[in-house]
Order: C-alpha cells, then sequence, then structure tokens
C-alpha cells in the first residue's frame, strides 16, 4: 500500500473537516453548508466534488452511494467519511499551523 | 440484485413523469380545441376520463419525486457543464437545495439561485473567453 499524502490545500484542508464534522452523515449539499457557515463564502459544486474525488484518491476519505430520494429527484446522494489518514492529515496541518504561530510570535532566525 | 433494479427504476422516474405531464398538457390541448370546435359529448367524455387516469399517475409518481421540478433548461446546461462522473451526485445537490429554497422563499427566488449555480460552474469557462477575447482585441489594437 501507497503511503498516504498529507500535504492539504487550504480547501481540502476545509472539506476535509466539514466531512469530519458531519462524522458519517456528509453529503454533497450538507457539506457545502457547513463549509458556508463556517467561513461565510460558498462553493461551486463541481469544485467540491473535485476536492472530495481527489481527497478519496489520497486516501484521506470513503465514499458510498445512498437511496434515491424525492427531493432530489429520484437522485441518490453520496455520503463521505473520514478515514484515520485523513484524521492524521487534519492533525498535521494543524500542527504546521501551530508552528508557524510560534515562530510569528518568537521571530524568525536563520541557522 | 432486486435492490440494483429498484434503484435503477426509481431513477427513471423522474423522466417517466415529466413524459406524463407533457402528455397530460397535450391532452388538455387537444380537449380545448375540441371544445371549440364543438366535438360531440362522447369524444369529449372519452378524453376527460383520459385526462383523469393521466393526473392519478402524476399525482402517484409527484408522491415519489416531489413536486416543484428545477428548471429543465437549467438543469440541461449544468448536465453539460458537469463532469459525467459525479453528474447524477451533483445535480440532486442543486435539486435539493432548489426544493428546499422553494419551500422557503418561493420558486422565483429558487430559480434565480439554480442559475447562479449554473453561472456559478460556467463561470472559470466564461473567464478563459473572455480572455481570449480581450487578447484577440489587444493584439487587433496594436
Amino acid at each position: 500500500m501507497s503511503e498516504p499524502n498529507y500535504s492539504l490545500g487550504s480547501l481540502e484542508e476545509r472539506v476535509l473537516m466539514a466531512v469530519g464534522f458531519l462524522n458519517g452523515e456528509g453529503y454533497g449539499t450538507s457539506i457545502r453548508q457547513a463549509i458556508e457557515e463556517a467561513t461565510g463564502r460558498g462553493i461551486a459544486v463541481g469544485a467540491l466534488y473535485s476536492t472530495l474525488d481527489r481527497l478519496e484518491r489520497k486516501g484521506l476519505l470513503v465514499s458510498w452511494q445512498g437511496e434515491p430520494t424525492p427531493e432530489r429527484s429520484g437522485r441518490p446522494k453520496r455520503y463521505f467519511r473520514i478515514t484515520a489518514p485523513g484524521e492524521q492529515a487534519l492533525e498535521a496541518a494543524e500542527a504546521a499551523r501551530q508552528k508557524l504561530r510560534v515562530v510569528r510570535q518568537e521571530g524568525f532566525s536563520p541557522a | 440484485m432486486n435492490k440494483a433494479i429498484t434503484m435503477r427504476a426509481k431513477k427513471l422516474l423522474p423522466g417517466l413523469l415529466r413524459i406524463k405531464r407533457i402528455l397530460y398538457r397535450r391532452l388538455e390541448e387537444q380537449l380545448r380545441s375540441l371544445e371549440e370546435q364543438g366535438a360531440s359529448l362522447k369524444v369529449k367524455k372519452r378524453l376527460r376520463v383520459k385526462l383523469r387516469g393521466y393526473r392519478n399517475e402524476i399525482n402517484a409518481l409527484e408522491k415519489v419525486c416531489g413536486r416543484g421540478d428545477p428548471p429543465v433548461f437549467g438543469e440541461l446546461l449544468l448536465l453539460l457543464l458537469l463532469p459525467e462522473k459525479n453528474s447524477e451526485y451533483q445535480l440532486g445537490d442543486v435539486a435539493e437545495k432548489y426544493r428546499k429554497l422553494e419551500a422557503k422563499k418561493g420558486s422565483k427566488v429558487a430559480t434565480l439561485n439554480y442559475y447562479g449555480e449554473v453561472i456559478r460552474e460556467a463561470w472559470p469557462r466564461i473567464r478563459k473567453v473572455l480572455w481570449w477575447v480581450i487578447l484577440v482585441w489587444l493584439s487587433h489594437q496594436i
């Protein structure tokens, strides 16, 4: 098995956080809503799904198809759940941010 | 196996509903024109029975598929713009948002929002075309 890719872009990080927060109940609409509520900025549906696909390819998410529902014109939902490497990637991103915060407070001294 | 067949059949229902609605509208027009022409009572009665049958079928289908449909032209545009792989899920997401907005703020706001989604999806391509137009225009100016 290949080593998981922990490097995340800012949109990837936001999407991964939203999926993690929704805890297995996340699908397109709910993820978009969570991101919009948290950041105040919307995200195009195409951009969201390409990001979700990318994260799934990296092994940070898993997806499965739900039942078609009447309010979706009989179209199915695609649910997403964060994986253990996904959690680790979020932790790594948070740790990197913490380090940068420390550097900003203490000042950068090149060796 | 049975579940897969049911899922496939459920996917066909929205299309079937649309066809039934078109047929219903055509039959209605036919009845109206027959009334204007002064057709016999027997013919009109037969058409009315047929119309009632269609209405019942439409009502039953609407119970499964939902009532207010998103704009057909907008849906077609989205279908052309979105990659085929996820188009079913994405169209479902936009349709769900449309129905929620329709229930809250009415169909005009929901339709405007739907076309907003279409423009949002098309914007990267529009921007690319605009840049090319500007570049060509500039090259002609120099």
